[in-house]
């Protein structure tokens, strides 16, 4: 009876129940067509309340609202401006730009789709006014985007690191060198693809103004610096490094750049209040689809059939990554994580696979989701933001998508690029 | 009748949405204050991380409910999105009354928590255990309320407002 409530839950999910809602609702099924002894419904808030009852979960909305005050500030413009003074004269420059900045601003935001309309609004149209075509311009904003939730901090990350009790500071570190593999190869796809098509470079930029150009984004250049060197070198926890990011954020945003009024503050505070409360609603929910998950033994239905197939570890992380890329076709990251993870953890430790390349794997994965058609959500924010069809963005993204996925490949095959940087944590 | 309670929610949505802006203001004091603790003076502050931890769950409840209002939660509308706009309002309605029903269930067994948290304290605070049971039962509440209007309004064929402003 409970794993067909696990069926009749992934149905309420597919035509269109809140997710949230449809963990609850599976939930309060089993514990009224239960066998055995009776189990009190009062479990179920009380499982709610854990799920959230956590410190490191206090980081979310600081890192959500600190990349709010950024993209009002004006952060995310002088961003823009320094990249284009480095890279303007190289051919297709926008769509190198567009990388370069969402790269630095990913080591503030832990938001995809922030950053996504942070860079796409100024630079799509600047893109199509040049000739870029419509589906480059797009694809080239969602992939820059996606390296956010990657490069530390990371919003799902600190899921993981909650769904799964491990530290969120080595998660953190464990993004990196997939997310600066990541920026390298869209680099190159952006250079390929302005040769090909023949886009147009920009005047060559002085020197001077070059270092002019950095002197103003200094503020904002300096964010990633801090939070990141601060977590790397153990100045501060992970939850400081969203406070500081904050202040820093703040102050910069009041004081120096002027982007943000101080009346402005009460609307900035609850947007991040309300985008947070729709991500924690999630794992709230998720407390008491555990006990479903536990008392129903789906986990170890799913670990029993994926062993059948085979115990090697790599050849199971590839299984898992192909069952997730399918799910990323129907369902967003954040919801699949909490609603698959607590199957795969199990799994992925008995198999005696690194938990912190686990996580980064699985978060990379389901990263890619956020790209990959039908429902990736970044084609149809870009699609959205920067007036563009769906379409050519779809067709657009897949060579960035091919280089996400081979880049995917080699943080399964090769554990050190996720479990190198953090085995070296002070 | 309905004029007035749906005022009425309006003005409680406006407070919640000032409440969560609060929450999230307070957060980062807590924080920062427990930063200024641990590396540059004593504050005094006893087990700052309780108090966040009650704060982020009050924002978590409180701001779903008002998520739930303007219609930002998270769903998967592949299906949803493709249907005819009438089978698209039936199914709104089911899965409002659904939420409805599972949201005044959780508020009655979350009052239970409230009255057994009342005399349990939470660690190096002053706050007991049905503080953040509390947010939990008025966010259900809340949303009982939300939907119970908008259900309603679909009765009566009136429009559904959005609801996605902020506070000012």
């Amino acid at each position: 009876m409970l794993p067909l409530l696990f069926v009749a839950f992934i149905a309420a999910l597919l035509i269109g129940f809140d997710v949230g809602y449809s963990m609850i609702l599976a939930a309060w099924l089993g514990i009224r067509f239960k066998g055995g002894d009776a189990v009190d419904a009062a479990m179920m808030p009380l499982s709610m309340i854990a799920g959230v009852d956590s410190y490191s979960l206090v980081q979310v909305p600081l890192f959500i609202l600190a990349g709010e005050l950024m993209n009002r500030g004006g952060l995310t413009m002088r961003l823009i401006d320094w990249s284009m003074a480095l890279v303007g004269r190289l051919k297709g420059s926008l769509g190198h730009v567009s990388i370069l900045t969402n790269l630095i601003m990913a080591g503030v935001s832990g938001s995809a789709v922030a950053d996504a309309v942070a860079t796409g609004k100024p630079l799509i149209p600047a893109m199509k006014k040049e000739g870029y075509g419509e589906g480059f311009s797009g694809a080239v904003i969602a992939a820059g985007a996606l390296l956010g939730p990657i490069i530390p901090p990371s919003i799902p990350m600190v899921v993981y690191a909650q769904l799964s009790s491990q530290s969120v500071v080595k998660l953190f570190m464990a993004g990196i060198v997939p997310g600066l593999l990541l920026a390298a190869g869209f680099l190159v796809i952006c250079s390929i693809t302005a040769r090909l098509r023949r886009y147009p470079a920009r005047e060559p930029v002085s020197f001077r103004d070059k270092v002019r150009a950095t002197g103003r984004a200094g503020w904002a250049l300096m964010m990633p610096v801090i939070i990141i060197g601060g977590i790397r070198f153990g100045w501060v926890t992970d939850t400081e490094a969203a406070v500081v990011a904050v202040l820093y954020a703040l102050a910069v945003s009041l004081f120096i750049y002027r982007g943000v009024k101080p009346g402005e503050l009460p609307k900035l505070l609850s947007q991040a209040g309300r985008s947070t409360a729709v991500v924690l609603f999630l794992l709230a929910a998720a407390g008491p689809f555990s006990w479903l998950v536990a008392e129903s033994q789906i986990n170890q239905t799913v670990i029993d059939g994926i062993q059948a197939i085979s115990t090697n570890p790599i050849v199971v992380l590839i299984l898992i990554n192909v069952l997730l890329l399918l799910v990323g076709c129907i369902i967003e990251p954040l919801p699949a994580m909490i609603i698959f993870l607590p199957v795969l953890i199990p799994l992925g430790m008995q198999l005696g696979i690194d938990p912190i390349q686990f996580g980064a794997v699985v978060v990379l994965n389901l990263m890619i989701g956020l790209m990959h058609p039908p429902i990736g959500l970044l084609l149809f924010v870009v699609s959205s933001v920067g007036k563009v069809r769906l379409a050519p963005v779809m067709w657009g993204v897949l060579p960035f998508l091919g280089w996400a996925l081979v880049v995917l490949a080699l943080t399964i095959v090769f554990p050190p690029l996720t479990t190198w940087l953090p085995g070296h944590l002070h | 009748m309905l004029r007035l309670f749906e005022s009425g929610l309006g003005l409680a949505a406006r407070a919640f949405d000032w409440l969560i802006a609060a929450l999230v203001a307070a957060l980062v004091v807590i924080v920062a204050l427990q930063f200024v603790d641990r590396h540059f003076v004593d504050t005094g502050v006893a087990a700052p991380d309780q108090y966040a931890r009650v704060a982020l769950i009050w924002l978590t409840f409180i701001g779903f409910a008002l998520a739930l209002r303007a219609a930002v939660n998270i769903r998967v509308d592949l299906i949803d999105a493709r249907l005819p706009p009438r089978v698209r309002n039936a199914l709104s309605a089911a899965y409002d009354a659904v939420i409805l029903a599972l949201s005044l269930l959780l508020a009655v067994k979350g009052w239970k928590l409230i009255e057994i948290g009342r005399d349990q304290e939470r660690l190096g605070t002053v706050l007991t255990e049905a503080v953040p049971a509390a947010a939990l039962v008025l966010a259900c509440l809340a949303i009982v309320a939300f939907l119970a209007l908008r259900l309603a309004l679909r009765l009566m064929g009136r429009e559904i407002p959005s609801h996605h402003e902020y506070v000012d």
